[in-house]
């Protein structure tokens, strides 16, 4: 017996050690001390070194927070290990241990669901207190402010508010246009005629009627639906000032009767459903693809790496072609903010944390978000920041090469559209300044906050009716069903799986938001 | 265990008393033998047993934070939405074909291939063929379903060749009415090879003068084949029936996931990837856990009744 208690002791250390791996305080060593840093503390927030324990998954580099611990006096050790890769099972893995660590970066939903239960602070209660950069941020800008707060009122985490206007854009090959004599689609009818020449004339010059005009990596043809006065998924109808979900309306029908029609002439892309995410190299690399919706920075790449291979390739940025209105417009837009810091109930240092997110609302907290250490990163040029050379030759991705350093990490803080702007390609720089300068982008849609019952019938629900949406859809585009014929059993089967219900809740939901937004 | 036999202070009957003191005269005989036992019977404690005392999950709203003791108590609300799911009949019955379709055409694969490989003569080639048929086990599900994906597009070599017979070129994947039949295709094509090394191994230990005897009677091979090994691997064939039968709703998910379209949904959508969709909105662990219990509750009912049936009709079973 003795010899059994010892190996189930022993086997139980050996778990404990590999579950417990987030629940380290290793809050003594704050001393270990770093050669090149000379404390600063134009920013102090704290008398004596305190180092808060984070939760950062994904690329995290250290030297902006360490700049930001020079400065204020409050360092951060990050707790994952590097090695992490799943973000949800380290999430989970650190909420079971019961061990949070002071600081917190996660998905504000997921944040939420945690928050009601008492795990995270609710930081409303202190702003006004505590920190002065967030609470001037919030009140000027009062649809974030209700973006971010949940249904019961409070804030319980406050995001990486994104800037820049622009998401995706479409994009044409320019160059078969001007073989064809034909001029970028400004109308749905234009759209038309020119992917029906893409696909009759051979732009391509190979003999064979083997181009695909119209293809979208995202498999769900919002570049031509959206043409037809709708948005994807749920959204605020400005009219009415509700929500309504774009796929339970008489203009989805048109837009699907007149898609059907058109894949069934070959003007989209026969395997749009299963091509999945290569889409662009595939169709554009063989010479084939015509025209997509997509996003501006990763969409531009491909004039640069096709041009030796494909002559006179030019995959170019165009204005949004005219919705049957007449408006021309853009459905894709970005979030208000999906991560940021939250503060762990159990934490000593509530209001150190705090003032640390503070730190990150305030001038020098915004420029070292942004742009990095000076002298390190970059340097004012006229007053203003500007990568170094070194930095901006990096041979990594533009996020990588930021979040290595530290840059732009979901912290509580605000993007600066500047900063990506440094990094862009002249073709995407083109893309999106076509798409800012006529003021084509939408505004990012609210950002919903639901109670746990809400939440749960949501889950139930509308996974019966997304399903039997996204079914629909498919099988009315390829041809399967006829949409005229269905459209009455399609509503009647959405009502009957709940969505008058689901519709409501959402508008509750966004009443709930209108009201935090007026106050 | 001394300690339990002799503490008892109640009388007891003579046999629960005789058996006691038949274990420990046992233990203390074989210690070494039961020393070896521990580390299994740990092993079952704390990785098979243990986690039944999360199954209680199934009966609340979990939260990972408030944990298993915090959470609170809904009775049978996470089996009430499982059934009551619109879409339950059709995922119940998409699951049992499929399960069915991998019963009829991917078990009996593996143990043709066993045989098969079993009359090759020349050992290299032997040893060669069997190597090439394990490969496809540790090519990834990804790499698989996209290969599939590829054959089946519109341009794929699956459209190539059909369309010399004068087909119209589609995509396969598209059309729910094929949807078993290539995932069936893809998990044949994946596993035989690597699932007919337990019957292979049943083979190697059939004793060779039964093929000397039955050849001396004037069995050609096919009889050979019928008469002496069928009989000889079927123990194996029914235990791997058996166990078969035990993960009966629990087809593979992530397969499924990779290859499916809303569009064939309705032949590919099982009850587990539907699960899947519904906690990937809000993570829904009772839910998953209930349904975990109930393909449990099924699986267990199922070996139960084909062992009971196998003992009676073939004389050999797994208890």
């Amino acid at each position: 017996m003795k010899l059994t208690k010892k190996i189930i002791s022993a086997a139980l250390a050996a778990t404990l050690m590999v579950v417990s791996f987030s629940g380290c305080s290793e809050k003594e060593n704050t001393n270990v001390e770093r050669t090149n840093d000379t404390p600063d503390l134009a920013y102090k927030i704290s008398d004596k070194k305190i180092t808060l324990d984070l939760f950062y998954t994904g690329t995290y580099g250290s030297a902006v927070d360490d700049e930001a611990g020079r400065l204020t006096n409050i360092y951060v050790k990050n707790v994952v290990p590097a090695s992490t890769t799943d973000a949800t099972n380290a999430y989970n893995v650190m909420l079971a241990s019961g061990n949070i660590p002071d600081l917190v970066s996660y998905s504000i939903t997921d944040i939420e669901k945690e928050a009601f239960e008492g795990a995270f602070v609710a930081l409303d209660e202190y702003i006004d207190e505590l920190a002065p950069n967030i609470k001037k941020f919030l009140d000027e800008n009062p649809d974030k402010k209700a973006s971010i707060t949940s249904y019961d009122g409070h804030i319980y985490s406050i995001p990486l508010f994104e800037a820049g206007e622009t998401a995706a854009g479409y994009y044409i090959r320019q160059d078969w246009l001007d073989k064809l004599g034909l001029k970028a689609p400004t109308t749905v009818d234009e759209l038309y005629t020119v992917l029906k020449a893409f696909k009759e004339q051979d732009p391509n010059g190979n003999g064979i009627q083997d181009e695909i005009p119209f293809f979208q990596r995202s498999m769900n043809l919002m570049g031509i639906i959206s043409r037809f006065d709708l948005k994807d998924g749920f959204y605020v109808d400005e009219s009415s000032d509700s929500i309504v979900h774009g796929k339970y309306s008489e203009k989805y029908k048109m837009a699907i009767e007149t898609i059907s029609k058109w894949y069934k002439e070959g003007l989209i892309d026969p395997d749009i459903f299963t091509r999945g995410s290569n889409a662009r190299e595939e169709l554009l690399g063989n010479d084939i693809g015509g025209m997509t919706h997509d996003w501006f920075a990763s969409t531009s790449r491909y004039n640069e790496q096709l041009k030796d291979k494909i002559e006179g390739f030019n995959f170019a940025p165009v204005a949004p072609p005219a919705d049957i209105n007449g408006k021309v417009w853009e459905s894709s837009a970005r979030m208000v903010g999906v991560r940021g810091y939250a503060v762990s109930a159990d934490s000593e240092y509530i209001e150190e944390a705090i003032k640390y997110m503070d730190f990150w609302f305030s001038e020098p907290g915004l420029i070292l978000q942004s742009y990095g250490v000076e002298g390190k990163h970059f340097n004012y040029v006229d007053g203003a920041p500007v990568f170094t050379d070194e930095y901006l030759s990096s041979t990594k991705s533009m996020n990588e090469a930021w979040a290595s350093e530290g840059i732009t990490l979901y912290r509580s803080s605000v993007q600066n559209f500047d900063a990506e702007r440094q990094w862009m390609a002249p073709a995407a720089l083109e893309g999106a300044k076509l798409y800012i300068d006529n003021g084509y982008c939408s505004k990012p849609q609210p950002q919903l906050s639901f109670s746990p019952d809400e939440k749960k019938v949501l889950s139930t629900k509308w996974t019966a009716v997304d399903t039997y949406m996204k079914e629909m859809e498919q099988k009315w585009i390829l041809g399967k069903n006829d949409v005229v014929a269905d459209w009455n059993e399609y509503i009647e089967t959405c009502k009957s799986f709940g969505m008058e219900e689901i519709l409501k809740i959402y508008n509750d939901a966004y009443t709930r938001y209108k009201e935090v937004k007026s106050k | 265990m001394r300690t339990e036999s002799t503490s008892v202070k109640i009388p007891v009957n003579s046999k629960f008393k005789s058996y006691f003191s038949a274990l420990y005269r046992d233990v203390k005989r074989d210690k070494a033998l039961y020393a070896l036992l521990i580390l299994p019977v740990l092993y079952f404690v704390l990785f098979h047993y243990k986690p039944m005392y999360g199954l209680q999950m199934a009966f609340q709203d979990y939260s990972l934070y408030k944990g298993i003791d915090g959470s609170k108590w809904v009775g049978f609300e996470n089996f009430r939405m499982f059934f009551e799911s619109p879409y339950f009949l059709r995922t119940l019955k998409n699951t049992v074909l499929i399960s069915l379709y991998q019963l009829v055409f991917a078990f009996p694969a593996p143990i043709i291939l066993a045989v098969l490989f079993n009359e090759v003569i020349g050992k290299r080639l032997k040893k060669a063929f069997q190597t090439a048929c394990y490969i496809p086990h540790f090519v990834s599900a990804v790499i698989v379903t996209g290969l599939v994906t590829r054959f089946c597009a519109t341009n794929g070599i699956v459209n190539v060749i059909a369309s010399l017979f004068g087909a119209e070129k589609q995509n396969y994947l598209t059309m729910p009415e094929y949807f078993r039949g290539i995932y069936t295709f893809m998990t044949v094509w994946q596993n035989t090879g690597f699932d007919s090394i337990i019957y292979s191994a049943a083979l190697m230990s059939v004793d060779t003068s039964l093929y000397e005897a039955a050849s001396i009677d004037g069995a050609n091979k096919w009889k050979r084949m019928v008469h002496v090994t069928f009989p000889s691997i079927l123990p194996t064939i029914v235990t791997m029936f058996i166990i078969k039968l035990g993960n009966f709703l629990n087809v593979g998910a992530d397969n499924i996931i990779l290859l499916y379209q809303p569009v064939t949904y309705e032949t590919a959508d099982t009850i587990s990837t539907y699960i899947y969709r519904v906690g990937l909105e809000n993570s829904q662990y009772s839910l998953a856990a209930a349904v975990g219990l109930v393909n449990g509750i099924v699986g267990l009912i199922l070996v139960y009744v084909s062992n009971y049936v196998s003992r009676r009709v073939t004389e050999s079973s797994l208890w």
